[in-house]
């Protein structure tokens, strides 16, 4: 790789992270709507902010870096107390992050970079900082020196790079101040001096106090006080020498580097209390070997013999804990740190696994075949490792649905703004995790989910009010695991959904007959129809009649299921089901004729035999009794038109799909298998009943039923058969009892 | 604006109590009233708990009011709860001790919990 390669590779990188530093900044910003004094939030965007800024500006971005800085200078006013955070500040600081966004990919944002806009914000939060400071900070824009934001190379390609680096790591560093004894005299307070040194990354303090006369000697309006500070930060000496600026020529200031994550023993324990000591020239070598000879506690044996003082022995021991601690804590984090893989990776990955289990399948096989228990072990043991392999492999492309969450709050926040809404925005079981390629494809089906909630769902604040409800309208999204599925609803207490509109206006489309009767449920699903909207207006946001239909296309697209229910005037919830992974899944193969068919273990509850005998008794109803409970099932042979004669012994499949209970007679229940799911080619696209195919051990295929599908298609079928007529066998097996 | 009041509990007892700005503006007056104090008893006590302000020429009078007392072999301590602004300074300034500062066994003004 050259080094315009690298290069290129690099400032991929920083675009990559800079986009979840700009999504968390986003978050943060939301928040701190709610919580404008939270200081954890505060910090949370102005490190997002520092962050962009110095890796901008070590990658070449340099605009970046420069237009960054000035949102970062009035968050810095805000951190400090100094400067109120208001909705429009933070209104002001969201379309800054669009703009970085926009910067750092012109491509990915509709319109591209816009300069005008990006020289007005500048100037906007410039204004804001010259202001509040009296003019004291200097814009990103500016070439001027200043006290606050370090030497004026800072932006420069050569500087920008060196401030990034130790931007970018964290060395620590030995500080000793010692302010001229008349300092007070002076009107400058040592102590603040010392907290604005430590303010800028983790720190030690110890005060010396030995020096302090007793009272009778004592004069005042003198300082007696030195200090030793162990401080762990990104900002380099010149920044930590500044903080002195006004007092250095009369002090004694003595900044010495200590540790750094690229020393050769940086990870390993620190130096012994007499090494910092002699380090420190608090005492000499030869001392320090002197008192080593006497085999006790140095500290003590050097505070006794007078050879140091109490406070130098504190102040190095202090030294020791911290950087003990730094070195223990920066341990820590490399073990725990994370290495990013492109998605392609995994998904060439999650292929290899798949043929590495049907030629599992087919090594199990062979080994019953040859009767081989030699073989036949080392099958089991294959099996074994493949399916922890499969289970790990499918793990790591496993995303928290909160990353599609985080971009939900601005939505929210942006749509009730434009709609004159009040909207809490709720959030739960962000850390429910779903396979990668159902999370980038829900995406978008929650997002018209979402503006339907706002636009049509919640009313205005005065109309809430004259209904007797909160101003402010609830929206939640929640995620939970259920089986080997993941339930997603999405609430609103807003006006719920009235029958008689959604009805008129689907006779009016002629979606349905005048006169058809339909249950509840039946009639909420017409809103996934092509083309239907009872909004009276077509908005910008919803109501164009496109969006539940494209929802339940893509939601059926993951082989998932979408349900709404609701109370008129009082809420609306939507529940999507979606399965875990739609890569690898555990299922049941079984066999009709020669044929052999997959149903998805975690829809099936048991296995029943069947005689003959038993489905005569009841004359062929298609039902079966199980533990007292009558439960339908599909003859798979008769609805596949599998020829040939049933054996005398069948089984029934019993699965349960939304709590409701539906057998499936095959003719053999052959047992478990990884079922690596393959698509079905565009040919069988209409083919309602089958969800994909896989290869078995032995190059064969099988196909994988769609259960849910399945189901809906036979109660279909019947419904046509026998629909409003009297045949109550057929009625009753289907119709009813599912 | 600093108010210094003095007053003696007998057995050789006395509480000094210190209230409002306890700064450098102050430090001479405050030094004099803390002197005299500790001349007066073998046992000081003083009380911070209306001390608004307080800086480095505070920390340092009370340091070296503690200094006198255990070189003269007299008791000097902080009574009563102590203000957040004297907690603040002292963990900020890093008078904050974890060992005592003094020689021998006469302890140590910061040596106690101050969070």
């Amino acid at each position: 790789m050259n080094d315009s390669q690298k290069d290129s590779q690099f400032r991929e990188m920083f675009r990559e992270e800079a986009g979840e530093h700009l999504v968390d900044l986003e978050n943060a910003l939301i928040e701190l709507e709610e919580r404008p004094d939270d200081a954890d939030l505060i910090n949370r965007a102005f490190r997002a902010m520092h962050t962009i800024k110095g890796c901008g500006a070590m990658f070449g971005f340099d605009d970046v870096s420069r237009f960054t800085h000035d949102i970062e200078t009035v968050f810095m006013l805000v951190r400090d107390g100094e400067l109120g955070l208001t909705k429009d500040l933070v209104s002001l600081t969201l379309r800054a992050k669009d703009e970085i966004k926009s910067m750092l990919d012109p491509s990915m944002v509709p319109g591209g970079a816009d300069l005008y806009g990006r020289v007005e914000l500048t100037k906007a939060f410039s204004a804001i900082a010259h202001k509040k400071t009296g003019g004291e900070m200097r814009s990103g824009m500016d070439s001027g020196s200043s006290r606050i934001f370090g030497d004026s190379g800072e932006f420069g390609k050569a500087g920008g790079t060196q401030s990034s680096q130790s931007a970018a790591i964290e060395r620590t560093y030995r500080i000793r101040f010692r302010p001229p004894s008349e300092i007070f005299l002076h009107g400058i307070n040592p102590i603040l001096l010392i907290k604005e040194l430590a303010g800028f990354g983790r720190a030690r303090v110890v005060a010396h106090t030995g020096d302090i006369p007793s009272l009778d000697q004592l004069n005042p309006e003198e300082c007696f006080v030195f200090w030793d500070v162990v401080l762990t930060t990104d900002a380099g000496e010149d920044k930590i020498r500044e903080v002195f600026l006004f007092v250095e020529d009369d002090s004694e200031l003595k900044v010495e580097l200590i540790d750094e994550p690229n020393s050769p023993d940086a990870n390993a324990g620190y130096k012994k209390l007499g090494e910092i000591l002699v380090g420190r020239g608090d005492i000499t070598e030869s001392e320090l070997d002197g008192i080593l000879s006497a085999g006790k506690r140095i500290g003590e044996i050097l505070v006794e013999k007078g050879v140091v003082r109490p406070g130098c022995v504190e102040a190095a021991l202090a030294e020791q804990q911290h950087i003990r601690d730094i070195r223990k804590s920066r341990v820590q984090e490399e073990a725990l740190t994370t290495i990013r893989v492109p998605a392609e990776k995994l998904d060439t990955l999650v292929n290899l696994v798949g043929e590495l289990v049907t030629l599992q399948a087919r090594l199990s096989r062979t080994a019953i075949k040859r009767i081989d228990y030699e073989l036949l072990g080392l099958a089991e043991e294959v099996e074994r490792l493949v399916s922890e392999l499969r289970d790990n492999t499918m793990n790591m492309r496993m995303l928290p649905i909160g990353t599609v969450y985080n971009k939900f709050n601005r939505l929210v926040r942006d749509l009730s703004s434009e709609l004159n809404k009040e909207i809490e925005f709720i959030t739960e079981g962000a850390a429910t995790e779903l396979d990668k390629t159902v999370i980038e494809k829900l995406n978008d089906p929650l997002i018209h989910i979402i503006r339907n909630s706002i636009d049509h769902g919640i009313e205005l604040p005065s109309v809430r009010q004259e209904k007797g409800k909160p101003r402010k309208g609830t929206l939640l999204i929640s995620a939970a695991h259920s089986g080997a599925h993941v339930v997603i609803s999405i609430s609103d207490d807003g006006a719920g959904l009235n029958k008689e509109v959604i009805r008129a206006k689907a006779i009016e489309k002629k979606l349905i007959h005048p006169s058809a009767e339909l249950s509840e449920n039946e009639l909420f699903s017409i809103i996934f129809a092509p083309g239907f909207s009872t909004a009276k207006e077509v908005t910008s946001v919803s109501g164009r009649g496109v969006g539940m239909d494209v929802v339940k296309r893509a939601i059926e697209s993951l082989k998932g299921s979408i349900d709404i229910t609701s109370e008129d005037g009082i809420r609306t919830t939507i529940t999507i089901k979606l399965p875990l992974t739609l890569a690898i899944i555990d299922g049941l193969l079984v066999k009709i004729g020669k044929d052999q068919y997959v149903l998805p273990l975690a829809t099936v509850v048991e296995c029943i035999a069947l005689t003959k005998q038993e489905i005569g008794r009841t004359h062929h109803g298609e039902l079966v009794v199980v533990r007292g409970d009558l439960i339908p099932y599909i003859n798979l042979r008769r609805h596949f038109f599998i020829n040939g004669q049933a054996p005398d012994l069948q089984q029934v499949v019993v699965t349960d799909v939304s709590g409701k209970r539906v057998g499936f007679l095959v003719d053999k229940v052959i047992g478990q298998y990884q079922t690596v799911i393959k698509k079905l080619g565009g040919i069988y696209k209409d083919v309602v009943g089958m969800s994909g195919a896989t290869i078995l051990g032995d190059g064969t295929v099988a196909v994988i039923l769609d259960v849910p599908k399945l189901i809906g298609l036979v109660e279909k079928e019947h419904d046509a058969l026998f629909g409003g007529q009297s045949s109550e066998d057929h009625r009753t097996t289907i119709g009813q009892l599912c | 604006m600093m108010d210094v009041t003095y007053r003696e509990t007998g057995e050789g007892k006395g509480v000094l109590a210190i209230k409002g700005e306890l700064v450098i503006e102050n430090a001479s007056q405050a030094r004099d009233r803390l002197l005299a104090a500790i001349n007066k008893v073998p046992n000081l006590e003083v009380n911070m708990e209306d001390v608004t302000e307080i800086d480095l020429s505070g920390l340092q009078l009370l340091c070296s009011a503690h200094r006198l007392s255990v070189l003269s072999g007299k008791r000097f301590v902080l009574e009563g709860s102590l203000p957040g602004c004297l907690k603040n300074v002292v963990k900020d300034s890093g008078f904050a001790r974890h060992r005592s500062c003094a020689r021998g066994n006469a302890g140590c003004l910061w040596l106690r919990n101050w969070s």
